[in-house]
């Protein structure tokens, strides 16, 4: 170690260096107390050892310059004096020595006070690099939130010439408080060139910079492709990838991502690891949720990726609501969530135009100045149909319009018919949306004798009648193998879609075969001469009349081969 | 369609799984044909586990029907419900089976 040694006595100064040059030590001696101040602040011993009395400033009272000097760090300092006196060891103490000790000094105490300064002092030099570079650390910190504050208010919330009317879009109500720590919340809103409203809440995990950096990749996407007009599906398809390729593995981001259609009155919803987004009705009243159905961006493959979305048909003076999961945390001073149900109480019974400003004020209190941890974002969301246009249109546009919520049809060919289950597999998507929930065993019917006549007798030309008997059953089972096998042409379209007329709910089922059709009329006739009552013992023959007294409506084109079931499942 | 046959109280108990139309004729038929051949007392469909049913169905349960009253049996269907129940009540099967 570096000793600074404060002595007059030159008996003394030898006795000491001949203890502490044997150890290693480098020793610089001063003669007196205002000489060993100046020597120290020029040498920075690691160790000071003075006698108590000195000429000039006594070892004490050096003692007690030094540690003023070197505060708050701490300088070992040892005081030796030519007595054991009691009084002088407590000034030597006071004074801010760290150990006292009496003349001669033993080879042996000295060393061991050394010994036990140094590991001290290994262990200040430690604290010491570690607070260094914390403080290194908190600059870089700082410097990160300049930066990522910089993005989120720039880059994540276009204020520019064309971003200004995005989060300013009249049917969009955004309230945001970002913690210190920036929680990387983000909202993006625009329209598409169809009017369709897109919004997305996403939030990143993590805080500051390396959260706002995992916000970046959706950022363009999401405006190109919502402006193109494509449909939510392809755009939350193509974020989660690339999320996936921009980000390390174990980054995600979760979002929900909103369309809402104001000519089709629809709102659809994709929720990828957000909190349950949900419907409020004009008087703030919670009725239909989207609860979470899928992973955050990032976690899939594009191969599992799902990209189901929910749908709801909405009616005047709706409202959806979505949150971060960061206003449901937000903890008070009493230790209490927010809440689904802190969110439900601020908001029921309120109008549209109150509700931000309602909930706003709710948090507040909740957090009473407590500071949120992470990001808090609610952002509303006006579901308005568009008035109808004044002038009416013509009739086929309307009646377009008006064809109902969704739509999906199936064409399926030879090489199909024999490999590809159609019936479930189309009952399997119908009964995805909502309004077929309790409908599935209608449908099955619907689509499974559509499907069998199309293919049985529009396509394979099999006369029913061979089905009449037990062996024939068997017969008519191979017939049907053989004809599949050898059919070389044909097809069969069914198209299934649910249509709003007369304020209700249609589902309606299209079937068409490529074959010839059969003769309508007369199967119609023998279909309407048949009581209500009637039983039929014969073994086949019976789907037209079972599917005509379970829908509406059934009826054919002219020729036969295309057939139109209609079978209410609701109420608008 | 999955099937399975047990006795029950001396009858005879065709279990029937998933969904019923013509692509489970020919494993209907073996377990038909099975029951027909072995039944002690009256033969009964459980269509409990049943969830969908179309009209060649009804065609098959009307084979069974022909073919165990040639035996000199009589067949019962149980436990239809839901959709399954509409499509057997629309067909009037409650005048040709007795429904449990």
């Amino acid at each position: 170690m570096n000793i600074l040694l404060v002595e007059d006595r030159a008996a003394e100064v030898a006795a000491l260096s001949a203890i502490l040059h044997p150890l290693g030590h480098i020793v610089v001696v001063c003669a007196g107390g205002d000489m060993a101040r100046l020597q120290f602040a020029h040498q920075c011993p690691d160790v000071v050892i003075t006698a108590a009395f000195v000429p000039g400033l006594d070892g004490f009272a050096l003692t007690q310059a030094i540690q003023q000097q070197v505060a708050p760090r701490w300088q070992p300092i040892i005081i030796i004096a030519s007595e054991c006196d009691e009084s002088l060891q407590t000034r030597a103490i006071e004074a801010g020595a760290d150990s006292f000790l009496v003349a001669p000094v033993s080879p042996a105490a000295l060393t061991a006070r050394l010994a036990a300064i140094e590991r001290l002092l290994t262990l200040q030099r430690d604290a010491d690099a570690r607070m260094t570079q914390l403080t290194r650390f908190l600059a870089a910190e700082e410097e990160d939130l300049h930066i990522a504050r910089h993005l989120i208010e720039h880059q994540m919330s276009p204020e520019g010439e064309k971003g200004r009317g995005r989060l300013e879009d009249p049917a969009v109500d955004v309230w945001q408080q970002t913690c210190t720590r920036l929680g990387g919340n983000m909202v993006s809103v625009n329209r598409g060139p169809d009017g369709v409203l897109h919004a997305m809440l996403a939030d990143a995990s993590g805080y500051g910079l390396s959260a706002c950096v995992s916000l970046l990749p959706l950022i363009a996407p999401f405006y190109r492709m919502t402006s193109k007009g494509l449909s939510l599906q392809t755009i939350v398809r193509e974020l989660n990838a690339k999320v996936r390729q921009a980000l390390p593995e174990n980054r995600a981001v979760a979002a929900q991502l909103v369309a809402v259609d104001p000519r089709e009155g629809v709102v659809n919803v994709w929720n990828g690891g957000m909190p349950t987004a949900f419907m409020l009705d004009g008087f703030g009243h919670h009725f239909m949720e989207f609860p979470l159905t899928h992973p955050p961006f990032g976690t899939m493959a594009d191969a599992d990726f799902d990209d189901r979305i929910e749908q709801h048909a909405f009616a005047r003076g709706e409202q959806l609501v979505l949150v971060s999961d960061g206003l449901l945390e937000a903890v008070g001073p009493l230790g209490k969530r927010f809440g689904e149900e802190g969110l439900a109480a601020a908001l029921v019974g309120l109008p549209r135009s109150q509700r931000r400003d309602e909930l706003k004020a709710a948090i507040n209190a909740h957090l009473a100045g407590v500071s949120p941890i992470d990001d808090m974002t609610l952002l509303l969301i006006d579901c308005e149909k568009e008035a109808a246009p004044a002038h009416p249109q013509p009739a086929r546009a309307v009646s377009t319009r008006r064809l109902g919520h969704w739509h999906f049809e199936l064409l399926i060919g030879v090489n199909e018919f024999n490999r590809i289950d159609v019936v479930p597999l189309l009952l399997d998507v119908a009964g995805r949306f909502e309004s077929m929930q309790g409908k599935t065993g209608e449908l099955f019917v619907i689509l499974s004798e559509l499907f069998n006549n199309a293919l049985d007798h529009g396509i394979l030309r099999l006369d029913s009648r061979l089905k009449n008997s037990y062996d024939g059953l068997e017969t008519w089972l191979l017939m049907r193998e053989e004809r599949l096998a050898a059919l070389t042409h044909g097809e069969i379209r069914i198209a299934v879609a649910q249509v709003n007329e007369g304020g209700r709910l249609w589902l309606r089922v299209h079937c068409r075969d490529s074959g010839p059709g059969f003769d309508v009329a007369s199967a119609l006739a023998r279909l309407a001469q048949q009581p209500q009552a009637h039983v039929d013992e014969r073994l086949h023959g019976r789907g037209l009349a079972l599917i005509q007294r379970m829908v509406e409506r059934l009826s054919f084109n002219e020729s036969g081969n295309e057939a139109t079931v209609l079978l209410p499942i609701g109420n608008t | 369609m999955q099937t399975s046959i047990s006795n029950r109280d001396g009858n005879t108990v065709i279990m029937l799984n998933g969904r019923f139309d013509f692509n489970a004729h020919r494993e209907f038929r073996e377990t038909v044909d099975l029951a027909v051949k072995e039944a002690a007392g009256k033969i009964q469909v459980d269509l409990g586990g049943v969830d969908y049913l179309d009209s060649s169905a009804l065609g098959m349960l009307l084979m069974l029907r022909d073919k165990a009253k040639g035996a000199g049996k009589e067949v019962l269907l149980a436990n239809a419900r839901g959709a399954v129940r509409q499509v057997i009540d629309i067909a009037n099967f409650g005048k040709l089976f007795t429904l449990i």
